[in-house]
């Protein structure tokens, strides 16, 4: 998506990157977003429908249920329970791949915002996150938690990330789902350059485990298009591996790669009940978590 | 093709900068950090190979419109030879040999003269231009080519039959040390006797080119008289026919001597036989004619000039009064009109040799290098020498002596060894019937030879030469060698009463005449065409008149030997004023009698004479359309920048197009968007 198409008024990465701490630029989309938001879509992740009672007075309206009213002539109203137990858990990955940036904002920047934003969001909500941050192995791990002092404890780890290596999600994965015993809200916020199916096992491991899972794809626009022009020394940036070759050759190839690529990871997701979707970093956050709750709240 | 700007061709070695380009390009590639190479890699194996023939063939294109444009620059010209380049130099190697008069009139020399001309004038200046003849004469390079069309036009073919492989190696000469185009034209019948064994010298600077102009023709109708032998002992001269012609021939065979008389003789294809007739009792010119008409007249004659007595002269060089006694009484005794001189040993270096038939050396012991060289000098210009070893011979110092260092040639038919001493007399076991000191014998030889015994002789240990007597133990008893052509017969034994019985025995005289008629008349000067008569040395003026009557006359300067090559067949008259005095000389010239072989050698033998370079064979009725085509420029200039602008725009279309399709690729495809840009 380019800046024409964008809607009016959302949150440009670039100017997020501006804003001096996490915590802000999280109360800023989150607020701004909700303020915009139904309230219905808002209470999407935590509230849980729990049964009916009779209607007394001073009971919010919009709670009645007025098909059992026109059925029995009674007055009832729904009654939700508010999930208090529901622990989530966001996997970012630090890896080396994604420092990666055509523009201004690498993909990791990108993440480390996204994965601040779902915090904000959840623990608004009073539900429980913990984070991991992981590349080829478990770099560092926060129980989850749901106060303030956890949230900003959770905001400071992200400000302050190790430098990653290597991406092997796949193992990682299979371990950390391993050590989850109760059952969660697993968001993994990665580009996923790894062994596709590799990686769509270790998430089909927390799906085994009745885990929610939630996949966030981060990618730059530049890996998407590969629209450069010129004769070029390519550098792994987690290998240091170099590969020389005319781009302009390349492209053609390589966009098929990826888009082969990214098929792969759809489907898969989609046939082992895994909620994914793909992020460019040029994508507003209200814009993209927008999008995302509701597909969420219409798919649950 | 050639090119009008050859400078320009150095900048061919530019050609490469495309490719120079591409990989310096290359090597110059910017690190590019990227998040992952997993999709490149699947990228280049799909379609890497498609786009390095993409990428080889642009370069490719680029590279031949490089060298389309320095070849357009160069001036382009569609021609083999004739003047294009800075340098060039053609040797023209003429066969002047006596064959080509062959028909008269239209005889392949008139073909070669017209010829020589159409090619100069067929090259274009400036142009260097040789001639080297087979004869010898040559002409260094010039430019002048109205200098060269004169010579061509004037000149006569040569009665020599001179050397093809001489002229070769003079053009070889001429063209050593020069640069630029080298062209060699051979006009020749390509006899196969003169080519047998040609082989073009290499030269320095790489092979020229070489064209073989064939002057020669396919009837080849002809016969003629090979030699004349003379058979004094039988009083015969044998008159050699041969008929060069694939069918039989029958002609008439005419020898006048004093009187005229004719034999008819039939050959068969190429087969030579002889015909006798009396030898004259009277000396002077004989000549012998084939009444034939045929395609070479001068091998139908033969001359020999027959001595008289009177001209005999014999000298007699010996180191002992007993064994020089019995020589001196067996040629006055065979040979009463002759003139008999002697001379010491040690004082035959500074006697003049060439007015003797004969010089026998006799028991002479060591010998000053002055005479040997003086006695080589004689022997080469057909003087007879005649050597009988004695006591006075000391086998290393006879075998020191007769060597030419120089010449690396040893004059003697045979190295001495020691003397061997036979216990009891040996006799005469072998004796060569056919050689003409015994051909009057016969089978009889050894008859006459049977009451003649030794009681020792030199043992010959190393014999060159040809042996005409053996004795028991196959000692070589008589020897016979030629050096120039002169005879040296060497006797194993000196006429001593000691070594031998032969002077005293009645066969004694008879052999001494028989030897002496039959060296006096071998020694009777015949030359070739081109061979070169010597005049005995301190000769002031040597004049020569010859067959036609024309006289010409030579200076001698102090310290040369004046010496004069005739040029035509006939007999011709010498006079040498030496102190005042003047000496005659009546000398008869041939033809060499192989020059009327006028069969042609096979192409393929032809091209196997130059084995090293580009050889084209050209009919001369075919050069004036060879010289056309070769010669011929035509501008190649357009043709270039057509072909120039057509690879030009190939490649411009080419590379667009495999831009197009990648960006096409590109366009159509964009996973973000999934719209095309």
């Amino acid at each position: 998506m380019n800046a024409q198409q964008r809607p009016s008024g959302l949150l440009d990465p670039r100017v997020m990157g501006k804003f001096s701490g996490l915590y802000l630029v999280a109360k800023t989309v989150v607020e701004g977003f909700i303020s915009g938001l139904h309230k219905s879509l808002y209470r999407g992740f935590s509230i849980e429908f729990a049964g009916h009672r009779e209607y007394t007075a001073g009971d919010d309206l919009r709670y009645l249920d007025w098909k059992v009213f026109g059925r029995t002539d009674r007055t009832y109203v729904r009654v939700f329970r508010e999930e208090t137990n529901v622990k989530t858990h966001i996997l970012l990955d630090i890896s080396r791949s994604m420092e990666y940036t055509s523009g201004s904002i690498t993909k990791k920047q990108y993440g480390i915002w996204l994965a601040a934003c779902l915090s904000y969001l959840m623990i608004s909500q009073k539900d429980a996150v913990g984070l991991i941050l992981l590349d080829s192995d478990i770099r560092r791990q926060i129980k989850p938690g749901s106060t303030t002092v956890h949230l900003h404890h959770l905001l400071s780890q992200l400000e302050n990330l190790p430098l990653g290596k290597t991406t092997s999600l796949a193992a990682v994965l299979h371990r950390i789902a391993l050590n989850i015993k109760r059952r969660s809200l697993i968001i993994l916020i990665s580009d996923l350059f790894d062994e596709p199916d590799k990686v769509i096992n270790g998430l089909v491991h927390f799906r085994h485990h009745h885990h929610e899972v939630i996949v966030f794809q981060i990618l730059d626009a530049a890996e998407l298009d590969f629209s450069f022009s010129g004769h070029f020394q390519f550098v792994d940036m987690e290998s240091g591996e170099k590969m020389d070759g005319d781009s302009l050759a390349l492209s053609a190839g390589y966009r098929q790669a990826v888009q082969s690529f990214l098929r792969h990871y759809q489907r898969q997701c989609s046939a082992n009940n895994i909620s994914y979707a793909r992020a460019v970093t040029e994508t507003p956050f209200d814009y993209f978590l927008y999008q995302y709750l509701n597909l969420r709240a219409r798919t649950v | 093709m050639t090119f009008l700007q050859p400078v320009f061709l150095w900048a061919l070695a530019g050609a490469g900068l495309p490719v120079l380009l591409h990989f310096l390009a290359k090597r110059k590639a910017k690190p590019f950090p990227f998040s992952t190479l997993r999709f490149l890699k699947i990228s280049r194996q799909t379609t890497g190979r498609l786009r390095l023939v993409e990428e080889w063939l642009v370069l490719f294109l680029r590279i031949i419109i490089i060298m389309l444009l320095i070849f357009f620059l160069a001036g382009p010209v569609s021609q083999r030879f004739g003047g294009f380049l800075q340098e060039q130099s053609v040797v023209l190697v003429i066969d002047d040999s006596y064959s080509l008069s062959a028909g008269g009139n239209d005889s392949p020399w008139h073909d070669l003269q017209s010829a020589g001309l159409q090619l100069f004038s067929a090259l274009r200046k400036p142009v260097r231009v040789a001639i080297a003849f087979s004869s010898g004469k040559s002409l260094p390079f010039t430019q002048d080519l109205k200098e060269a069309e004169t010579i061509i036009r004037t000149k006569e073919v040569s009665f020599a039959s001179g050397s093809i492989q001489a002229a070769l190696e003079q053009a070889r000469k001429l063209l050593s040390g020069r640069s630029g185009e080298k062209i060699i034209f051979v006009f020749s019948d390509f006899q196969s006797y003169a080519w047998d064994g040609v082989s073009f010298p290499e030269t320095d600077r790489g092979s020229p080119r070489i064209v073989l102009v064939d002057l020669g023709r396919t009837w080849t109708d002809n016969a003629g008289i090979k030699k004349v032998v003379l058979l004094p002992a039988e009083r015969m001269c044998q008159c050699q026919v041969v008929n060069w012609n694939g069918h039989q021939v029958t002609a008439e065979v005419e020898f006048q001597a004093g009187q005229t008389e004719r034999k008819m003789i039939t050959l068969l294809p190429r087969e030579t036989q002889s015909v006798q007739f009396k030898l004259p009792r009277t000396a002077g010119l004989v000549k012998a004619r084939l009444l034939r008409s045929d395609l070479l007249s001068a091998d139908n004659e033969f001359f020999i000039n027959i001595p008289s007595a009177e001209e005999t002269n014999f000298l007699l060089a010996s180191g002992s009064a007993e064994t020089g006694r019995y020589v001196r009484l067996a040629l006055e005794a065979s040979f009463p009109q002759a003139k008999l001189e002697f001379v010491h040993p040690q004082e035959l270096g500074q006697k003049a040799l060439l007015p003797y038939r004969i010089v026998f050396l006799v028991n002479a012991g060591r010998h000053q290098p002055e005479t040997i060289r003086s006695l080589a000098h004689y022997l080469q210009q057909g003087g007879q020498l005649v050597v009988f070893v004695g006591d006075k011979d000391v086998p290393d110092n006879f075998n020191s002596d007769w060597q030419l260092r120089a010449e690396k040639v040893f004059l003697m038919p045979a190295r001495l060894g020691q003397v061997v001493k036979f216990a009891r007399p040996a006799t005469v076991l072998w004796g060569d019937k056919h050689h003409p000191f015994f051909a009057p014998l016969g089978d009889g030889l050894l008859e006459y030879w049977k009451t003649v015994y030794f009681h020792q002789v030199f043992q010959c240990s190393v014999v060159d030469g040809q042996v005409l007597l053996k004795s028991e133990r196959d000692l070589p008893l008589l020897m016979e060698s030629r050096y120039g052509t002169g005879t040296v017969v060497l006797f194993a034994f000196p006429p001593d009463l000691t070594w031998t019985n032969l002077p005293k025995r009645p066969f004694y005289p008879v052999l001494m005449e028989v030897i002496g008629q039959t060296l006096a008349i071998a020694s009777s000067p015949i030359s070739l065409v081109g061979q070169p008569i010597w005049a005995p040395p301190e000769t002031e003026f040597l004049t020569a008149v010859s067959p036609d009557g024309e006289k010409m006359t030579l200076q001698g300067s102090r310290g040369e030997i004046l010496k004069f090559i005739p040029e035509k067949p006939g007999a011709w008259q010498f006079s040498f004023v030496r102190q005042g005095v003047t000496t005659f000389r009546l000398v008869a010239v041939n033809l060499d009698w192989q020059e009327g072989d006028l069969s042609k050698m096979e192409p393929t033998r032809i091209r196997a004479c130059f084995p090293k370079a580009a050889v084209k064979i050209v009919p001369v009725n075919q050069l004036a359309r060879y010289l056309k085509r070769e010669t011929s420029a035509t501008d190649l200039s357009p043709i270039f920048l057509i072909l120039l602008l057509i690879l030009y725009l190939l490649q411009v279309g080419l590379g667009n197009f495999f831009h197009w399709k990648k960006t096409e690729r590109q366009v159509s495809s964009s996973p973000v968007t999934g719209e095309k840009k």
